[in-house]
């Protein structure tokens, strides 16, 4: 029988873990996956998202690894459809970032310095690093790659450009998850009422507490 | 009615307490007593002292993640009570007296509100500015929320969502000015009720035709003291109204008030 681990990179003490951290709870008891929130100090990198780098490396003993961010919010609109989507997928799952369309030029700059590598985009979609589903050989690949990487204190940006460069220049297939699965359009959450996950990113995570209050008023209409 | 204490801008003192009393006695008779009361643990305390008999207190307000960073943008608790309603609505400030009830076809209209606001109050640069960062245009109505609600009550429930999410952007703009929470909170609620309006196509119906203009005013029986709260002359003919329509009323909160 297959096995998923779950990881969340929850490091440092956020007012919004409360809420959104008892969603992926749920979601992992329901569907049988095992369950790993990172709340220690991560690597040393200056920004927090990196510390998904190391927590791939737990995919041994699984069939994959899902990455889920602290500020995803899981509905109990979740289907077991949409969690086979994330659970017994053979390629890696991302959704399509719905605020950047592109990897941004100066992280192409790095990557020709750092790995040699050039990157022509092309129509590719580009991936939001909040909610990825790695099976095992695909996570171990990432983590390779990483560990090439020849990281330099004055070069920050987050992993996302990073993670949608590897799956460009290593040419990785990708099952898109619907954009329901890892919502990021925040306007039209009270309209929205079949959104699946919900992901409050940047600032927005203080809303949280508000959504939940308009969720917990509406669940019955 | 809804109350939120945290602000800095939160006072209560007599001309406050007869408002809000007098308010509610004359919502209670013209809605048969179905008037809530949406507050935290200290506005909870205040209406046990001063005998404020609603249909239900609900300290919404005690959980301060919702309002986390966002303490001076006093309409939040506002935005949050139009957040939880679940059927049709009147959302009415406690420095506002029905001493009518509406007219019939406003208390159908699916979204309606005091009055369009005066342009005049929008046109300084800090608060022009605000309305950039949240992508209101200038030129576009805006709305008094004196009161505020309707049948629509969904629309309501998205509008102040959307509001929310204005509060947040702009919560992060530096301070210029000692009223900023005043600029804040007229800019998420009435100016960007009339940007989300014109968004989603909804036309607002008034209670007044222009805002606060005394002769329409007096006709309707709806008086808002916006600026007028510390106004012996306007605080005495409250006081003489109320202690005129509900004398037993009127003595009971004399009697509170002094106890307070």
């Amino acid at each position: 029988m297959e096995k998923s681990l779950i990881v969340v990179p929850a490091t440092g003490d956020w007012e919004h873990y409360k809420y959104c951290l008892p969603t992926v709870e749920r979601f992992a008891a329901r569907f049988g996956c095992d369950l790993h929130i990172e709340s220690g100090p991560g690597l040393p990198w200056p920004h927090g998202t990196w510390l998904k780098m190391d927590l791939i490396d737990k995919v041994d003993g699984y069939d994959r690894v899902v990455v889920m961010d602290a500020d995803l919010y899981l509905t109990d609109n979740i289907t077991d459809e949409d969690a086979n989507k994330l659970l017994h997928n053979t390629i890696p799952a991302l959704a399509p970032d719905m605020g950047r369309a592109k990897i941004k030029p100066r992280i192409l700059s790095w990557a020709k310095r750092n790995y040699d590598v050039t990157i022509e985009q092309v129509d590719q979609h580009y991936y939001n690093a909040g909610l990825m589903s790695w099976p095992k050989a695909y996570a171990k690949q990432l983590k390779e790659y990483f560990l090439r990487f020849n990281y330099r204190t004055n070069e920050y940006f987050h992993e996302q450009d990073f993670i949608n460069m590897f799956i460009i220049d290593q040419k990785i297939p990708i099952q898109i998850l619907d954009r329901e699965l890892n919502y990021m359009g925040l306007a039209d959450l009270t309209v929205r009422t079949d959104l699946k996950i919900i992901h409050f990113v940047g600032g927005h995570k203080k809303l949280i507490p508000a959504y939940e209050l308009w969720q917990s008023q509406h669940s019955n209409i | 009615m809804s109350l939120w204490t945290a602000p800095a801008r939160f006072s209560f003192d007599y001309n406050r307490a007869v408002l809000h009393s007098f308010c509610l006695i004359l919502l209670k008779k013209h809605f048969n007593n179905n008037v809530i009361f949406i507050t935290d643990t200290k506005g909870k305390q205040l209406a046990t002292n001063m005998g404020w008999d609603y249909k239900e207190v609900i300290p919404l307000f005690n959980n301060t993640d919702l309002f986390s960073g966002k303490e001076e943008i006093w309409a939040l608790g506002k935005l949050l009570s139009c957040l939880v309603m679940k059927e049709p609505f009147l959302h009415v400030d406690n420095d506002v007296l029905l001493l009518k009830p509406l007219a019939e076809e406003l208390s159908k209209a699916p979204v309606i509100t005091q009055s369009q606001d005066y342009d005049a109050l929008y046109v300084s640069p800090i608060i022009l500015d605000i309305l950039r960062a949240i992508d209101v245009p200038p030129n576009l109505p805006k709305y008094n929320c004196g009161v505020m609600g309707g049948t629509d009550f969904k629309f309501w429930n998205n509008w102040a969502w959307n509001a929310l999410v204005a509060a947040e952007k702009c919560s992060k703009i530096k301070k210029e000015t000692p009223n900023h929470g005043t600029l804040l909170s007229m800019s998420v609620e009435q100016a960007f009720l009339g940007a989300y309006c014109e968004s989603v196509g909804m036309k607002m119906t008034t209670v007044l035709e222009q805002p606060n203009l005394q002769e329409d005013a007096a006709k309707k029986g709806y008086v808002h003291f916006i600026g007028t709260k510390d106004s012996p002359k306007w605080i005495g003919a409250v006081e003489r109204l109320f202690q005129a329509t509900f004398p037993e009323e009127f003595k009971d909160f004399q009697e509170r008030w002094k106890r307070v």
